[in-house]
């Protein structure tokens, strides 16, 4: 594809992030103390670990600091900043490797970020942290496994942690959950498989570990969570000890797996659930995103699914077709939108879609660029979105694209 | 639209129309409202045509709601014609709206709680008058629009028609009073422009935002709100209750 498809969307910044533009799945903005606007940029995977990236002027951004990891086999594939404080994910390719689980930095000084701990997860059956959330400067959720944690299956391993980073020089465990019969020695039974798949690669789906926690400092007491082939999770952690389900829902089944986000819209009593494309060329097809009707908690219901480009035309351009992950409505200097939802669907680019009628939710902008140079597939792969509090949308090609700034006209 | 559009701007007929409820489209409200060869009514279910001549709208004004004879024989006392009022304002806001819905829970409440605190004052203002209860007084309170979307001037849209979004918008006493709930979002440049719009050149429209967490015990922790929708029944000489009998050729 070599034309930019687009529509109420504007490039107005890219940035090819110094060469190694491939975008995990970790974006977030500080604000400094003198004012400037930093974006902190998780990479797909080595040589980097992350990138900061001046945006005050979004259609002039620069790097200001781009790091490495400590060796190759591993990636930082996810990250969070509050405040001065950015959390960055190690999830490492072997079993018992380190660095494993999560490094806190102070950005106070977003040119020269200073390590101020490290929280290991390694051990004999861990791979560290793939996603993590920090948002309110005090707890860290994530998707690790643990030096304790035996999984009866290997892709199993990634189960919700929250870690108490009040303290960010010391993190402490508070408390952690998983899907019920996926550790060794669990009275459930291990759950049955949706497309099984060979043992011994660890990546990839077939799995019932967590992905993304989503936890609102408006609602303490819940955690939102995409249990990858177990579906949503609501979770109540009132008790952060002693994390408890509230409710579950799952398509999986027929569908084909691999929920990603769980994201709440608490005034609307909604909830968006994407489930992330992990196949080329429209392998894992359909990847959706549903929006189910959450004004009782404890029976969701889903009543659409954000309509997506034909399959016929998408599917066979090349890379990953379908959902993967929207704004996520985080607090700080981020949009916030409970009738617009922004979201990263790999080939079909970043698209817009007003749901104030959520039973049609309806897509009124999108933008998808050419496929960027040096890439491993001819398309865009759109991996990763933020949106500021400007409502200027930042988003991140998978492999090389670098970051894409754009305005909405809407 | 038709010859005379629906312009609050206009210097010979100016009118606003405030689409209300939960309508996914209020272009063909509009179109309904424009289309009535019997030329446009001032309020239903779904639409208010606010023109110097209503400068109130209240649950006691007609049009809003169908009550049928049947129905009225039904309701017993003014408490049951309230309720039914209040589920037709209820139905008239998204399920999927829940700051809105509790706004509304809230208001009408506190419209309640206000006549049954005034009941001295009224009753005496009644003066042995029998023909009504006190509890008639609460169908005087200001009507509350939900998701009103205030139909823009040709000088604004020119072409398609569009409309400023505002959570609540009520008809009070010459002035059109939009409440916007606060903490519901970043509204985007689009609904921004449009709403500055119309604050910046309706004459008479009057932005209220309250926080969610101000009304969220079905009351109303603000007293500027308070006093805002307070003493609905002054200027009133007798409570009129809803959907009152169309007596016009009988």
């Amino acid at each position: 594809m070599s034309e930019t498809l687009s529509k109420n969307m504007t490039l107005i910044g890219h940035n090819d992030l110094s060469g190694f533009g491939g975008v995990g799945e970790g974006m977030a903005m500080q604000v400094t103390s003198d004012g400037r606007r930093v974006l902190w940029i998780a990479h797909e995977g080595p040589p980097k670990n992350f990138s900061g990236v001046d945006v005050t002027d979004p259609r002039n951004s620069k790097v200001i600091c781009q790091t490495e990891l400590p060796h190759q086999n591993m990636r930082s594939n996810s990250l969070e900043v509050t405040g001065d404080i950015l959390a960055v994910a190690y999830q490492v390719y072997n079993l018992g490797d380190e660095p494993a689980g999560f490094e806190l930095f102070d950005v106070s000084d977003p040119e020269n970020p200073k390590s101020i701990s490290m929280y290991s997860t390694a051990g004999p059956h861990s791979r560290g942290c793939h996603c993590l959330w920090f948002v309110d400067g005090e707890y860290v959720h994530m998707a690790s496994g643990a030096p304790d944690f035996t999984p009866r299956h290997p892709r199993d391993d990634q189960i919700y942690q929250i870690i108490d980073v009040r303290n960010p020089s010391k993190p402490v465990e508070a408390g952690r959950w998983w899907y019920p019969g996926t550790r060794e020695g669990d009275d459930a039974p291990p759950p049955e498989r949706i497309i099984p798949e060979p043992m011994d690669q660890l990546r990839g789906g077939d799995a019932f570990r967590l992905h993304n926690a989503n936890i609102y400092p408006s609602h303490p007491d819940r955690a939102y969570l995409g249990y990858i082939d177990g579906g949503a999770f609501i979770m109540d952690i009132s008790d952060k000890s002693n994390p408890t389900v509230v409710s579950h829902w799952s398509p999986h089944n027929p569908y084909p797996g691999f929920t990603h986000t769980v994201m709440p819209l608490f005034d609307r009593g909604l909830i968006i659930v994407t489930d992330e494309c992990i196949k080329d060329d429209a392998k894992d097809w359909p990847k959706l995103t549903w929006v189910l009707d959450a004004r009782n908690e404890k029976n969701l219901v889903p009543i659409s699914t954000l309509p997506l480009p034909p399959v016929e035309e998408y599917g066979k351009k090349g890379g990953r077709f379908g959902s993967h992950n929207v704004h996520e409505n985080r607090p700080g200097p981020s949009f916030y939108s409970e009738e617009i939802i922004v979201g990263a669907f790999f080939n079909a680019g970043i698209r817009v879609y007003d749901i104030k009628d959520p039973y049609r939710p309806e897509c009124i902008a999108y933008f998808v660029p050419p496929g960027p140079a040096n890439s491993r597939v001819p398309t865009i792969q759109m991996n990763e979105i933020y949106v500021d509090e400007n409502a200027i949308v930042y988003a991140g090609d998978r492999w090389s694209g670098g970051l894409y700034i754009m305005e909405m006209d809407i | 639209m038709g010859s005379s559009p629906l312009d609050f701007l206009s210097e010979s007929d100016p009118r606003t129309l405030i689409v209300y409820g939960a309508i996914r489209d209020p272009a063909r409200v509009l179109a309904d409202v424009v289309g009535r060869s019997a030329g446009p009514q001032p309020l239903t279910g779904h639409h208010a045509l606010v023109d110097n001549d209503v400068p109130d709208l209240r649950l006691s004004s007609p049009g809003w709601i169908e009550i049928s004879p049947e129905e009225r024989m039904e309701l017993p006392s003014p408490e049951n014609l309230f309720l039914l009022c209040r589920e037709a304002i209820r139905h008239s806001a998204s399920q999927f709206s829940l700051s809105v819905r509790r706004f509304l829970e809230a208001y009408l409440d506190f419209v309640s709680a206000e006549v049954e605190a005034a009941r001295d004052e009224l009753e005496t203002a009644a003066d042995g008058e029998e023909v009504y209860a006190c509890k008639d007084w609460v169908f005087s309170a200001w009507l509350p629009l939900p998701h009103a979307r205030i139909l823009l001037p040709p000088a604004y849209a020119g072409g398609a028609p569009e409309f400023a979004e505002f959570d609540i918008a009520f008809r009070k006493r010459g002035r059109i009073i939009v409440v916007q709930i606060d903490g519901a979002g970043t509204p985007v440049k689009s609904v921004r422009a449009r709403r500055d719009y119309v604050l910046a050149h309706h004459p008479a429209l009057e932005l209220v935002t309250l926080d969610k967490s101000s009304f969220v015990d079905g009351t109303f922790a603000d007293e500027t709100v308070r006093s805002m929708f307070s003493r609905f029944w002054d200027g009133l000489t007798l409570p009129v209750g809803p959907c009152p009998p169309d007596l016009e050729g009988v």
